[in-house]
């Protein structure tokens, strides 16, 4: 039989349809790949990915998230603007109370802007994470039973349920803990922008390092157990697999040479699916991650800039409190990045099993 | 997680009826008194969620 009739043959017995909807959903540059394309590309030598396509598509997004963050950033300045002129007309007014309470309430409308936008940031940053843990909860069932058909019987049984139990904690850790903290901080930091003397600003700063450092912290504790548990795994499953061959062609007269080599090329025809896929997932988690990364940092720039623009004109809390915004969001970014490291370490874990097992 | 949002609310609310309340003060001799009892009532509600601990 032909290795292309065969990888043909096993790729249509996997359901990589879910993974595949994924893919198409999220709209980037990557969305029209599928795993037999992949796989076809690179057995025939083909580049995977067009550079410049990419590069172009990816710098039209950002233009096109920090334009549409613009209206935020108008917004904002045009309220400081006021800020500004209630400030010196103020003596005018005659009475200091009636001034400052006007004051009060534009950084409420700054505020009511920033805590909007921030909630949408917040559930986009929430959806992701759920996504990716969603693509990799499909990834493995997918992944695991072509480590085990090819002689990863070790690694299968041990990788797998401490990948799934580390994907599935860490995403409710994210989701209950870490991010929610964040979520705390930045109410903090813009009940902060309202008052004149700081009444919780070190417990929100407190709140958002801690968040990003347990979040670092979790990343590094479980992909490490994995990556420990891989190379322990990975020796044991290559004496197993050498065993075998090593017996089918010594031990089994004349026929045993051939049947050891059809071995070999059944193996490697698997360890060419199992990379095409988990390359694959791969492809589905980084398309996963390019938008909402974009649209934040699109939106992380913006926040700093206001804070740049509006501090000559407007209130000083005003414009520390939007700082910290951009802090806030960027740190999302960082919990986003760390989460998608963290699966990726895991898809490569399991690649890696399959090219040293022979 | 309804607790932390009690306590998140808590605390906005109290930021902010008191620097509302802050602003509307007579100047006087007073008023930095009542500052400071308005730090400390922020203080209490800060530390709210130390009777969870404690009881």
């Amino acid at each position: 039989m032909d290795y292309k009739e065969y990888i043909a043959e096993r790729l249509n017995e996997l359901k990589l349809n879910e993974l595949e909807e994924i893919l198409r959903s999220t709209e980037t540059p990557f969305s029209d790949i599928t795993g037999e394309s992949l796989i076809e590309n690179f057995v025939s030598g083909k580049a995977i990915f067009d550079t410049d396509v990419l590069i172009n598509s990816f710098k039209d997004l950002l233009l096109f998230e920090i334009k549409s963050a613009m209206i935020l950033a108008a917004q904002i300045i045009a309220v400081c603007i006021f800020i500004g002129l209630l400030k010196s007309i103020s003596s005018s007014f005659g009475e200091k109370t009636v001034s400052n309470i006007g004051l009060l309430v534009c950084s409420f409308f700054v505020i009511a802007l920033c805590m909007k936008n921030f909630t949408y940031t917040y559930d986009l940053c929430a959806d992701t994470i759920a996504t990716m843990t969603y693509t990799m909860q499909i990834l493995l069932p997918i992944l695991i039973p072509l480590l085990i058909s090819m002689g990863g019987i070790t690694s299968g049984s041990l990788l797998n349920p401490l990948m799934i139990a580390s994907i599935t904690a860490f995403n409710t850790l994210l989701l209950k803990v870490m991010l929610p903290m964040i979520f705390v901080s930045t109410v903090f930091f813009l009940i902060n922008g309202m008052t004149e003397k700081s009444y919780v600003k070190t417990l929100a700063s407190f709140l958002r390092s801690a968040a990003a450092i347990a979040t670092g912290f979790c990343a590094t504790i479980f992909s490490g157990l994995t990556l420990i548990q891989g190379f322990v795994a990975k020796s044991a499953d290559g004496l197993l697999i050498n065993t075998a061959r090593f017996s089918l062609s010594n031990f089994v007269p004349i026929v045993g040479g051939f049947a050891a080599d059809s071995v070999d090329m059944v193996l490697s025809c698997i360890a060419i699916i199992k990379s095409g896929i988990g390359v694959l997932g791969i492809i589905v988690i980084c398309s996963l991650l390019i938008m909402p990364i974009i649209k934040l940092l699109a939106l992380a720039i913006i926040y700093k800039f206001t804070a740049i623009i509006t501090e000559p004109i407007g209130e000083k809390n005003i414009s520390e409190s939007l700082n910290e915004m951009g802090n806030a969001t960027a740190t999302l970014v960082v919990i986003l990045i760390l989460t998608s490291m963290m699966f990726l370490i895991f898809i490569s874990v399991l690649i890696g099993i399959g090219g040293a097992a022979r | 997680m309804n607790e932390v949002n009690e306590w998140v609310k808590n605390i906005f609310m109290i930021v902010l009826s008191l620097s509302f309340v802050e602003i509307l003060l007579p100047e006087g001799d007073m008023s930095k008194y009542l500052k400071y009892i308005f730090s400390i009532m922020i203080l209490a509600v800060i530390l709210s969620p130390l009777r969870y601990f404690i009881a």
